[in-house]
């Protein structure tokens, strides 16, 4: 259980690391999908990374 | 046609939030819906109560002002509190259930026995509340008198819509609250996405729109937000700040009391882990686009963004519609508030202590909201200039309870001492920087909130070390 607890702590704090993209990413001045900004489906696609790790955090840990 | 949309939102509200009202002549049934509250409903009580219209206006705003940055801040930092709801909420429910807890300073005592760390607990929570309670009955006065185009003016709108939320809650509590919410957070989320729709297909769709304004203002794409607005201390500051301060709001903090089974608080935060992504776009869209039409507003003015792309673009009984949208997000906080207010005002200052009868407290809840509601109506017929400063204040402020509460709930408790020394360090560095007396380089670019709370993170972690040292 304190494994997994563990477990559940790093890929939350990767999340957490992924959002200060300063750290490691520039990004362009180019337009993405529909005009956005590029740097914005990087966000996005964290975001669902984020519920779907809760997701399964929720189901399986949180008890 | 506008009066006929406020009149059929109005009374939309309010007899839907009292057509099938169950008892609530108990403590339990009038503030926690009798703790049976299934997954859709928390969910949606959670979510209108945090999304107030802050998210029609200010969103909209923010963004006008610093870009699509200020998206990610709200859609993915908002979201992060999802983990709040297992690290306090889920604590919070277990407790709650088994020691019938109604406040959140009733919880505190139970696990400390502290007497003075639960008042300060609670008053902290009423001090930091009331800007933001007395914030809402302004936004809807302001609202309804932009609606109407001044006919009603601003503080006759304020009054209206306050003693219809009194009403409503006064008559069904938190059973009301929560059927109120569920219906208020459906209508902003659809009104807005419509809103976004008629406004983007008027400047030609979401790509040209977005060339566009690429072209004009090109730094509202920036990562970093117009002006650079968010330095790599600020971005870290403002993304983590929902996961500490969310759970601290009392009318949120209550909520984690109300949900029937644990399963269905776990999957209210997985709804709030999921929902931010879809819905904190549409204003920030708005925002953007409004430097098409309206280039070149400063300050303040820029608040006004999404009422004024909605009359420019749309028709008046559509921007009408929604702005009803924002009047529900208003109201939809305020009960809320009014509700955790006024319960921890009865039962936590003692005025209960005397009375046994369950009837009675329920009394007395009552009567504790109409005044806090009369002293918010009072605040708001002359708003102090400071008013939106203390609102802001008053976030960082319920996020120094954290800390405590943390270490209650998660590491076996810190000694009631060391808490009230947390509680009052945190409170009295965080107004000192707000009104300059602590200089603002001791944060080192972070927003303050984060100096703050790491000292009352430190003061509780070694009260904790002291307490395990002077007992081996």
């Amino acid at each position: 259980m304190k494994i997994k607890g563990t477990i559940y702590v790093l890929m939350f704090l990767l999340i957490f690391v992924f959002t200060q993209d300063y750290l490691f990413l520039s990004w362009s001045d180019s337009p993405s999908v529909l005009g956005f900004p590029d740097w914005l489906p990087y966000f996005i696609g964290l975001h669902i990374a984020l519920a779907i790790i809760f997701h399964v955090f929720q189901k399986r840990y949180w008890k | 046609m506008v009066y006929l949309i406020i009149i059929l939102y109005i009374a939309f509200t309010f007899f839907g939030s009292l057509v099938g009202r169950k008892k609530t002549d108990t403590p339990e049934g009038y503030f926690l819906a009798n703790r049976n509250l299934k997954t859709l409903s928390l969910f949606f009580t959670i979510l209108a109560t945090n999304f107030s219209a802050f998210y029609f206006l200010g969103f909209a705003g923010e963004a006008y002002r610093i870009g699509y940055a200020y998206y990610t801040i709200m859609a993915l930092g908002t979201s992060l509190a999802c983990l709040s709801f297992f690290v306090i909420g889920s604590k919070v429910w277990k407790l709650g259930k088994e020691g019938g807890h109604i406040t959140p300073s009733e919880l505190i005592y139970s696990k400390t026995g502290s007497k003075p760390l639960s008042i300060v607990y609670a008053t902290v929570m009423v001090v930091f509340t009331f800007p933001y309670l007395a914030l809402q009955i302004v936004g809807a006065g302001y609202i309804m008198e932009s609606i109407t185009g001044g006919e009603v003016p601003y503080f006759l709108g304020a009054t209206i819509l306050t003693a219809i939320t009194i009403i409503y809650v006064f008559l069904g509590g938190m059973h009301s609250v929560a059927k109120t919410d569920l219906k208020q957070g459906v209508i902003m989320a659809v009104l807005m996405l419509a809103a976004v729709y008629v406004i983007s297909d008027q400047l030609g769709g979401f790509e040209l729109a977005n060339l566009k304004v690429a072209e004009l203002k090109p730094e509202l794409f920036d990562r970093e937000g117009a002006d650079s607005f968010y330095t790599p201390q600020k971005w870290f500051s403002f993304l983590i700040f929902w996961f500490f301060c969310i759970p601290m709001f009392p009318q949120l903090f209550m909520r984690f009391y109300v949900a029937k089974k644990l399963d269905h608080l776990k999957k209210a935060a997985l709804l709030y882990a999921t929902v931010p992504l879809f819905i904190s776009i549409l204003p920030v869209i708005i925002g953007v686009f409004g430097h098409l039409t309206f280039p070149g507003l400063e300050g303040k003015d820029a608040d006004q963004i999404l009422p004024q792309m909605l009359i420019a673009h749309s028709s008046p009984w559509f921007a009408a519609l929604v702005m009803t949208g924002a009047l529900a997000a208003f109201m939809s906080t305020l009960d809320s508030q009014l509700l955790a207010l006024g319960t921890i005002v009865s039962r936590d200052f003692g005025f209960q202590a005397r009375s046994t009868d369950l009837k009675a407290q329920v009394k007395f809840g009552r009567i504790a909201i109409l005044i806090i509601a009369v002293i918010g109506l009072a605040i708001a017929y002359q708003p102090p200039a400071t008013i939106f400063d203390m609102g802001k204040l008053a976030f960082a402020g319920l996020s120094v309870l954290f800390p405590v509460t943390f270490f209650i709930l998660r590491m076996g408790g810190v000694p009631a001492a060391w808490g009230l020394i947390s509680i009052a360090v945190g409170e009295f560095l965080l107004v000192g920087f707000y009104y300059g007396l602590v200089p603002i380089e001791w944060a080192f670019g972070f927003e303050v909130f984060i100096p703050v709370i790491t000292l009352s993170f430190l003061i509780c972690a070694i009260g904790k070390i002291s307490r395990k040292a002077a007992t081996s």
